[in-house]
C-alpha cells in the first residue's frame, strides 16, 4: 500500500441528500493533491469522512493504511489537519496553543516551530480570539506543520485570505512538500494550479476525475474547427466533446480526451471539409468550468470523461 | 498519564475562576454551617437577628449555600466538558492525538479534585465541628457522594456531553422540566404510586445512572450523539414506566409477610360515635372512607407502625373492588388498647355502585414492627448534652427567660437517628419557682426514623431537627404555655426495626357511609 489516502465506494448521506457518492480515490504518497469542486460539491464532507469526523454511510476509506473509522488518538500524530472553519481554544494565546499541542507529538520539532512562528510573523502573546482570520490560519498551520506530519490535510485553507497571507501559507506549505503528502480542497483553481501535482474534481458528491495535473492539462484542449461553410454538429457528438457549439463556419468544443494523432484523425472524419483545426491548451480554471457546466447541463448520471482515471503512483 | 495531566492542567488554567467559586462556596458552607448549631442557644435572639444583622444572615447561609453549591458545580462541569465538546464536527481536538479514555480520565480527575475532594473535606470538618467522629462516618460520606454523583454530577456531565455549549445545555435543562412534570403527573395519575417505593426508586435511579454512563461513554468513545440521545430517551422512558407501574406494589406481599401471630389485633368497632365516615378526597372523583378499628395486642416493649393499607370490598351478589396498596399516615400503635382510623380512597363510581348493598370489607395493614431498645434518662441542663445512639442536643432558651428551656434541637451525623421516643415532664409555673404540673402532663415527641439509609442525600452532613413536644399549651389560645425547667428529667427511648408484617380485619355487613350534602356538592362538580 503506497497510497496515503485510499477510498472505495465511499458514500455519505445526510437524510435524502447524498453528500459523497461512491467515491473511489487514491492519493499517492508525496503528492500534492488538490480536490476541487464548487461550493456544496462534497469536498468538506469527504475530508471529514477521511478524518473520522463523520462516519461513512457505506464504503471504506484508509488514511496512511488505517481504516478511517479507526482514526483516533496516536494516529493523528501522523496527520496535520487544517480547516477554514475549525474551532480553536480561543482563550489561549498563540504561544500557549503551541505549548499545549507540543507534548501530544513526540516528533514535535521546536526548531521548525520557531521557524514557522518567525516565517508567519505570529504574535505569541496574543489570544487566538483577538487574531485576524489570516493570523488564525497561520497559527493553525504552524501548529499542524511543526511536528512534520507525513500527511497534511487542508480543507479550504486559503479561502477568504488576502493574497499576501495566501502566498505566505503556500510558501510555508511547499517548503514541507518534499517530506509529506498534502491533500487539500479548494474552489480557487488559480492558487492550486501553481503547486498541485494531482487533482480530483468533485461534482455533486461524485468524483468526476482524479489524475495527475499534467495528464489532465494534456488531455484537455480547446478545439476550434473552421469549415468552408455553415455546418451542423455531427448527429452524435462524442461524449468527450464538451460544450460543443456550431456557429456559421466554426465549430468549437472542449475535448476532454485529447491525444494528438488520434484526435486529429477523429476530427478529420467528423469534419472532412475542415479548413483549419486548432488545439489550444487550457488553464485549469477553464477545464474546471467546462466540466462543471457540461456536467450540470447533462443528465445527472453523465460524466464528461469516459471513466474517472486512477492516478498512477 | 502524561496526557491526562496535560489536559487537566489546561482545564485548571482556563477554569480557575469557576474553581475558585466552587471551592469558595464550599468553604463558606464550612464557615457558616456550624454557627447554625452554636447559635441555637438563644432561640428568640437568633430569630430576630436573622433579619437584621450580618451574623443573623449567616443563619440563612447554609440553606442558600446548599442551593448555590450544586449550581456552582453546574457552571464548573458544563464548561469543563465543553472545553473539548463532543457534539459537532468543528472541534479542534478531534483531529489531534487525544485518546478518549485519557480525555475522560482528565475530566473525571478534575471533577474529583475540585468538586468531590473539597466537599468531602468540608463534610469531614463539619462533622468534626458538630462533635462527631468523621472517620466512623466515612462509609456514609462515600454513600452520600455516590448519591450526589447519581442525582447531580452524572446528569450534568451527561447533558454537557450531548450539548454544544452552555446555552444549549441550559435550554435542554429548561426543556427537561416539561418531561419531568409530565412524569410526575403521569405517575400521580396511576393508582398505587404513592406508597414508598424503595425498589422502584432504586431501580429507576440505577437505570437512569446506567443510561447516563452509557451516554457519556458513547460520546467520549465515538461522539455518537444521536445514539447517545436515543439511549437517554430510552432510559427516561423506562424511568417513566417504572414511576407509573409502581413495581413495589407487587413486592408488598413479600415485604410484609402474613404471620400466624403478627403481634397486633385489629377488630371493627361498632361504636356509633366513632362510626365510619365518608368524605370527598382532593379529586371530586374520589371518595375517602374512614373506618374505625380497635387496635390491641401490641406486646409490651414493641410498637407497630402502619405503612400502607389495602382494602377489598365485596358485595354479597359477587361484585368486588380492591384498592391498590395506599400509604397511611404512619400511625404508631403502642401497647394498650386504642381506636384507630383506617383511611382509604375509592373511585366515586365504585362508591355509588357499592353503596346500596351491605359489603364484606377486608382491610389489610402493612406494618413495620419496632422493638424498644435502650432508654436514656438525663436531667436537662441549659448546656449541650449527648445521648448515646441518638445524637447531640442543644436546649433552646427564650431571650427574655434564659432560665427556662424553650425547646430542644438535636443533631446526628449524616442521617436521622434511630426512631426515638422522647418524653419530658412539663412544668406549669415559671422556672424560677419550679412546681411540677399538678396533672403531671408529659411532653412527648418522636424523632428519627426506622428506615435509615447510610446517609441522607444532601450537602450538609449533619441532620438537625427541633424536637416538638406535645401538650405544650393547655388550650388552643396558647395562653399559659408550659415550660421545661432545667433539671427536668428527659427520657430518650430508642426503637429498632424488628421486621415487617401485616394484619387484617374483616367486616361483614358494612354499609358505606353517606356523603354529607356539602361534600356531595363538591363531588358533583365536573
Amino acid at each position: 500500500m503506497n497510497a496515503a489516502i485510499h477510498t472505495e465506494k465511499l458514500i455519505r448521506r445526510f437524510g435524502r441528500t447524498t453528500a459523497v457518492d461512491s467515491v473511489d480515490l487514491d492519493v499517492p504518497q508525496g503528492a500534492v493533491y488538490a480536490l476541487v469542486g464548487a461550493n456544496g460539491a462534497g469536498k468538506t464532507t469527504l475530508i471529514k469522512l477521511l478524518m473520522n469526523i463523520h462516519r461513512p454511510t457505506s464504503g471504506r476509506a484508509e488514511v496512511l493504511g488505517i481504516g478511517s473509522h479507526l482514526l483516533a488518538g496516536k494516529a493523528f500524530t501522523q496527520i496535520g489537519y487544517v480547516s477554514e472553519n475549525q474551532e480553536m481554544p480561543e482563550w489561549m494565546t498563540v504561544g500557549a496553543l503551541l505549548d499545549y499541542y507540543r507534548p501530544f507529538y513526540p516528533q514535535w520539532d521546536r526548531g521548525l516551530e520557531q521557524e514557522l512562528v518567525r516565517q508567519f510573523g505570529l504574535p505569541l502573546d496574543r489570544k487566538l480570539k483577538h487574531l485576524s482570520r489570516g493570523q488564525r490560519m497561520k497559527a493553525s498551520f504552524a501548529s499542524s506543520l511543526a511536528y512534520r506530519p507525513p500527511l497534511i490535510v487542508l480543507d479550504e485553507p486559503f479561502s477568504g485570505l488576502d493574497p499576501l497571507v495566501r502566498d505566505e501559507l503556500i510558501e510555508g506549505l511547499l517548503e514541507r512538500a518534499t517530506e509529506t503528502t498534502i491533500f487539500l480542497s479548494s474552489h480557487d483553481l488559480a492558487e492550486i494550479e501553481s503547486f498541485s501535482s494531482h487533482v480530483g474534481f468533485l461534482e455533486q458528491g461524485r468524483l468526476l476525475f482524479s489524475e495527475e495535473l499534467t495528464e489532465l492539462t494534456d488531455r484537455f484542449r480547446d478545439v476550434t474547427v473552421t469549415l468552408g461553410g455553415p455546418s451542423p454538429l455531427p448527429a452524435r457528438v462524442p461524449s468527450a466533446w464538451l460544450q460543443a457549439q456550431a456557429s456559421d463556419s466554426v465549430v468549437r468544443f472542449v475535448h476532454s480526451g485529447y491525444r494528438q494523432h488520434e484526435t486529429e484523425r477523429e476530427l478529420a472524419q467528423a469534419f472532412p471539409a475542415a479548413r483549419d483545426v486548432s488545439f489550444d491548451p487550457m488553464p485549469l480554471r477553464a477545464i474546471f468550468l467546462a466540466i462543471a457546466k457540461s456536467s450540470r447541463n447533462a443528465a445527472p448520471a453523465a460524466a464528461p470523461a469516459p471513466e474517472p482515471r486512477r492516478i498512477e503512483a | 498519564m502524561k496526557q491526562i495531566l496535560h489536559i487537566f492542567a489546561k482545564d485548571t488554567r482556563h477554569l480557575w475562576l469557576e474553581i475558585l467559586i466552587c471551592v469558595g462556596l464550599v468553604a463558606a458552607l464550612l464557615l457558616t454551617s456550624h454557627r447554625h448549631w452554636i447559635a441555637g442557644g438563644t432561640h428568640f435572639a437568633s430569630d430576630v437577628t436573622v433579619s437584621f444583622s450580618p451574623l443573623g444572615a449567616l443563619g440563612l447561609a447554609p440553606e442558600l449555600l446548599a442551593f448555590l453549591i450544586p449550581l456552582s458545580w453546574w457552571i464548573l462541569i458544563a464548561p469543563l466538558i465543553h472545553e473539548e465538546r463532543l457534539v459537532g464536527d468543528r472541534q479542534f481536538w478531534v483531529t489531534r492525538p487525544y485518546e478518549w479514555n485519557k480525555l475522560l480520565a482528565a475530566k473525571m480527575k478534575f471533577i474529583v479534585l475540585f468538586v468531590y475532594v473539597p466537599l468531602f473535606a468540608a463534610q469531614c470538618l463539619l462533622l468534626a465541628r458538630a462533635g462527631f467522629d468523621p472517620f466512623s462516618s466515612i462509609p456514609g460520606l462515600l454513600y452520600n457522594l455516590l448519591m450526589l454523583t447519581g442525582v447531580l454530577i452524572l446528569p450534568v456531565v451527561t447533558l454537557a456531553a450531548i450539548t454544544r455549549n452552555f446555552a444549549r445545555m441550559t435550554l435542554v435543562v429548561l426543556g427537561a422540566v416539561i418531561p419531568m412534570v409530565c412524569i410526575r403527573w403521569l405517575a400521580s395519575a396511576f393508582p398505587g404510586t404513592h406508597i414508598p417505593t424503595p425498589f422502584g426508586d432504586s431501580l429507576a435511579l440505577a437505570i437512569f445512572a446506567c443510561g447516563c454512563i452509557a451516554v457519556v461513554l458513547l460520546q467520549y468513545a465515538g461522539r455518537r450523539t444521536r445514539a447517545a440521545w436515543l439511549v437517554l430517551v430510552v432510559a427516561l422512558c423506562l424511568v417513566t414506566t417504572l414511576a407509573c407501574t409502581a413495581p413495589d406494589q407487587a413486592l408488598m406481599s413479600g415485604r410484609y409477610p402474613a404471620e400466624p401471630s403478627p403481634g397486633i389485633e385489629l377488630t371493627y368497632t361498632n361504636d356509633p360515635s366513632v362510626g365510619p365516615a365518608a368524605s370527598v378526597a382532593s379529586g371530586p372523583r374520589d371518595v375517602v372512607i374512614n373506618v374505625p378499628v380497635h387496635v390491641s395486642g401490641v406486646a409490651p416493649g414493641s410498637m407497630m407502625i402502619s405503612q400502607a393499607v389495602k382494602v377489598t370490598l365485596e358485595e354479597e351478589k359477587g361484585s368486588q373492588w380492591s384498592s391498590v396498596w395506599e400509604p397511611t399516615y404512619m400511625d404508631k400503635y403502642i401497647p394498650g388498647e386504642r381506636t384507630a382510623r383506617v383511611t382509604f380512597a375509592m373511585p366515586r363510581s365504585v362508591y355509588e355502585k357499592l353503596k346500596p348493598a351491605p359489603l364484606h370489607v377486608h382491610i389489610v395493614l402493612a406494618l413495620a414492627r419496632a422493638q424498644q431498645g435502650e432508654s436514656t434518662t438525663i436531667s436537662l441542663l441549659l448546656t449541650e448534652f449527648k445521648i448515646p445512639g441518638f445524637g447531640t442536643c442543644t436546649p433552646w432558651t427564650d431571650f427574655f427567660k434564659p432560665y427556662e428551656i424553650d425547646g430542644i434541637g438535636c443533631r446526628a451525623p449524616l442521617r436521622k437517628p434511630p426512631l426515638t421516643f422522647v418524653s419530658v415532664s412539663w412544668s406549669y409555673d415559671d422556672c424560677r419557682t419550679p412546681r411540677p404540673d399538678p396533672h403531671n402532663v408529659q411532653g412527648e415527641a418522636w424523632a428519627g426514623s426506622l428506615d435509615r439509609p447510610p446517609a441522607e442525600f444532601g450537602i450538609v452532613p449533619v441532620w438537625s431537627e427541633e424536637i416538638d413536644f406535645t401538650n405544650r399549651t393547655p388550650d388552643y389560645r396558647f395562653t399559659n404555655p408550659r415550660h421545661i425547667c432545667p433539671g427536668t428529667p428527659a427520657t430518650f427511648t430508642r426503637y429498632h426495626d424488628a421486621g415487617r408484617t401485616r394484619a387484617s380485619v374483616d367486616i361483614r355487613g358494612f354499609a358505606l357511609p353517606e356523603l354529607t350534602q356539602g361534600q356531595l356538592k363538591v363531588a358533583d362538580e365536573p
